[in-house]
C-alpha cells in the first residue's frame, strides 16, 4: 500500500526509465494521475537490443517494448508520445509541452536521457552518418548494412564495437577509429578489451587508435574521411560511437542545478523535492568519489526507477547501486560488474573453459570490480557471484590474492558460512 | 492430466544447482535447492528468452543469467523486477535413482 501525497505524477521522458516509474507506481497501489510525455513516436522500449539483435534483425522492435500498448490503457497511464516537454514552471507546478499543451504535477520525474555526441568537425553530407541511440536511427542504419559496403566506425566504445561486429557478419568491410588508445576506455579492463578486439579482428575488421576525424567529404556512399595522422579512408557509411550527452537543458532553463546531469542526493531528488531525476541524464553523489556520477545503463535505468517509486511512496531508500552491463558482440557477452577501475590489482578467475573472467580487488583487498568474456551462462555465473561478493564487502585473504586462480563461487560459500556463523 | 517424466538422474545436480531438460518442445529448468530438494520450472526467463538452468541459483532463488530477474524456483514467483510474471512451476520426485517431473499432456 501507499502513502504517496500527489494527486497528479508527470513523467518526462518516455523510456525505460520513465516508463518504469509508471508502472512501478501502479505496481505500489497508487492510484492518481500518471501522465508520461515523451520525444519519439515509439511506445517505451528497451534501448540494449537496437545495436545487438535488432540491428542484425533476430528480434524486432516490438520485441523492445517494456509494456504493450493495452498495460497503459489498463493502468490509466497517460501517454503522450511525440510529445516533447518545451518547458517546467516551478512555482505553478506545470509543465507545458512543445504543442502549448499544459499539465500540472504534484511530483515530477524527469528521465530525458542521453544524445549522441556528434562528430566535431564538418562534414558534407549527414544522410550516410549514423547515431546509435534510437529506433528510428537503427532502421536507417540497417538499410546500409549489406555485403560488400564499407563501414568506418567512429569510436571503439561498446556501441561502436557492437555495430562493428554486426556489420562484419552481415559481409561489410569494417574499419574502427578510435581517439584514445585502448578500446571500450575505462569502462572495460585492457586485457577484456584487447581480447574483444582480438576477436573483431579474427573478423576482419581493421583498428586505427590515437586518431581524431578531422573532416568528412563526399557524399553518402562515396565519404572521403580524414583523420589526424593525415590518413583517409574511403567509406560508404559511418557510424559514429563517440560517447552521449546528457539531455539536461531543460531541467536548466527551469533553474535546477545541473553539471553534467541532473544533481540529485541519494534519494533522486533534485534542488527542488518535488521534482526527481533519474536514468541517463541523473548525475547522483557516489559515496566513495565525493563527486556525482551518472551511468548509462539498462540495470541503471531499472534501480533508479524503484528508488523514485520508492521515494514517491515516501519510503525513501538511498540509491547505492553496484553498477553492471553486458555487451554482446559475435557469439560472446560481455559483463562487468561494480568499478574494476577503482581495484588495484586484477586477478585471474577460475571459470570455464574459455571464460576469460577477472575480479579486481583494491588495497585492502575488497573486491570491487570483475569482469569477464565467453557464452552467456558461463559469464553471468561468475558476474553475479562477484556481485554478491562485492556488495557484501568480501575481502580477500593473501592466499585468496596469491593463489593462481581465485574460485568465487568457493569464495562465496566460504564467506555465506562465516556471516552464518557470525550471525549466530 | 500428466505424466511422470525422467529429467535427470538424481546424482547429476548438486545442491544449488540447475540443469537443462527438454521435452516435447518444450524446455524446462530442473534445480537442486540447498537442502538437496528438487524442483521444476518453465525453462525460460518470463522477461526474455534466456534459458534459467544457465542462472546462478542461491538459497532457493534462480538469477536469470541475462538480468537480474530472480525467481523462487519452489514457487516461481518473481522477485521484482525486470521480472513480474509467475514462472509456472511443476511437481517433481524422486523415484530410485531418477528426477521425475509431472508435466500436464
Amino acid at each position: 500500500m501507499t502513502n504517496i501525497t500527489a494527486d497528479s505524477i508527470v513523467i518526462v521522458g518516455a523510456g525505460q526509465a520513465g516508463a518504469r516509474v509508471a508502472g512501478g507506481l501502479r505496481s505500489v497501489g497508487f492510484s492518481g494521475d500518471i501522465t508520461v510525455f515523451g520525444e519519439e513516436p515509439h511506445l517505451p522500449y528497451e534501448r540494449p537490443p537496437l545495436s545487438k539483435r535488432v540491428l542484425c534483425g533476430e528480434v524486432s522492435e516490438a520485441d523492445c517494448r517494456l509494456y504493450d500498448s493495452d498495460f497503459y490503457a489498463d493502468n490509466r497511464i497517460a501517454l503522450r508520445l511525440g510529445s516533447p516537454v518545451t518547458a517546467i514552471d516551478r512555482q505553478a507546478r506545470l509543465v507545458t509541452n512543445d504543442r502549448g499543451e499544459v499539465q500540472a504535477y504534484d511530483r515530477l520525474a524527469i528521465a530525458t536521457g542521453a544524445s549522441p555526441r556528434r562528430l566535431q568537425c564538418d562534414v558534407s553530407d549527414e544522410t550516410g552518418v549514423h547515431y546509435v541511440r534510437t529506433i528510428d536511427h537503427v532502421r536507417h542504419l540497417k538499410a546500409e548494412l549489406t555485403p560488400g559496403r564499407k563501414i568506418l566506425v567512429v569510436g571503439a566504445g561498446l556501441i561502436g564495437l557492437e555495430v562493428a561486429a554486426i556489420a562484419a557478419r552481415l559481409g561489410c568491410s569494417v574499419h574502427v577509429v578510435e581517439a584514445s588508445g585502448v578500446p571500450m576506455g575505462r569502462a572495460v579492463p585492457p586485457a577484456i578489451g584487447a581480447a574483444v578486439v582480438e576477436v573483431h579482428r579474427q573478423n576482419g575488421v581493421e583498428f586505427t587508435y590515437a586518431v581524431q576525424v578531422v573532416s568528412v567529404s563526399g557524399r553518402r556512399g562515396h565519404y572521403r574521411v580524414r583523420v589526424s595522422d593525415d590518413q583517409e579512408f574511403l567509406c560508404h557509411s559511418i557510424v559514429v560511437g563517440i560517447g552521449a550527452i546528457p539531455n539536461v537543458a531543460l531541467a536548466e532553463r527551469a533553474g535546477l542545478a545541473v553539471s553534467n546531469g541532473i544533481c540529485v542526493n541519494e534519494y533522486l531528488q533534485s534542488s527542488d523535492p518535488s521534482i526527481l531525476a533519474l536514468g541517463d541524464v541523473c548525475a547522483f553523489p557516489d559515496d566513495r568519489l565525493e563527486t556525482s556520477i551518472r551511468l548509462e545503463s539498462w540495470r541503471n535505468a531499472e534501480e533508479q526507477a524503484a528508488t523514485v517509486v520508492a521515494c514517491l511512496a515516501g519510503a525513501p531508500l538511498a540509491y547505492r547501486p553496484v553498477p553492471w552491463f553486458w555487451s554482446d558482440q559475435y557469439d560472446l557477452t560481455l559483463q562487468v560488474v561494480g568499478h574494476p577501475a577503482r581495484g588495484r590489482r586484477s586477478l585471474q578467475v577460475e571459470a570455464a573453459a574459455d571464460c576469460l573472467a577477472e575480479a579486481y580487488v583494491d588495497d585492502s583487498g575488497q573486491i570491487v570490480g570483475a569482469a569477464a568474456l565467453a557464452d552467456l551462462a558461463s559469464v553471468a555465473k561468475e558476474i553475479k557471484i562477484a556481485e554478491r561478493l562485492i556488495k557484501s564487502g568480501a575481502r580477500l585473504s593473501d592466499a585468496d590474492i596469491n593463489a593462481q586462480r581465485l574460485n568465487l563461487r568457493n569464495l562465496f560459500d566460504r564467506t555465506r558460512r562465516e556471516s552464518r556463523v557470525a550471525n549466530a | 492430466m500428466s505424466e511422470w517424466v525422467k529429467a535427470c538422474s538424481k546424482g547429476s545436480l548438486g545442491p544449488e544447482e540447475a540443469l537443462r531438460f527438454d521435452y516435447r518442445g518444450k524446455t524446462y529448468a530442473i534445480f537442486c535447492g540447498p537442502d538437496g530438494g528438487f524442483y521444476a520450472t518453465d525453462g525460460l526467463c518470463t522477461h526474455e528468452a534466456v534459458h534459467l538452468a544457465d542462472g546462478l541459483v542461491i538459497d532457493f532463488t534462480v538469477e536469470c543469467p541475462k538480468h537480474n530477474g530472480i525467481f523462487d524456483i519452489v514457487s516461481g514467483e518473481p522477485k521484482g523486477p525486470p521480472v513480474c510474471k509467475k514462472l509456472q512451476t511443476y511437481p517433481v520426485k524422486v523415484s530410485d535413482d531418477s528426477v521425475l517431473v509431472a508435466i500436464p499432456d
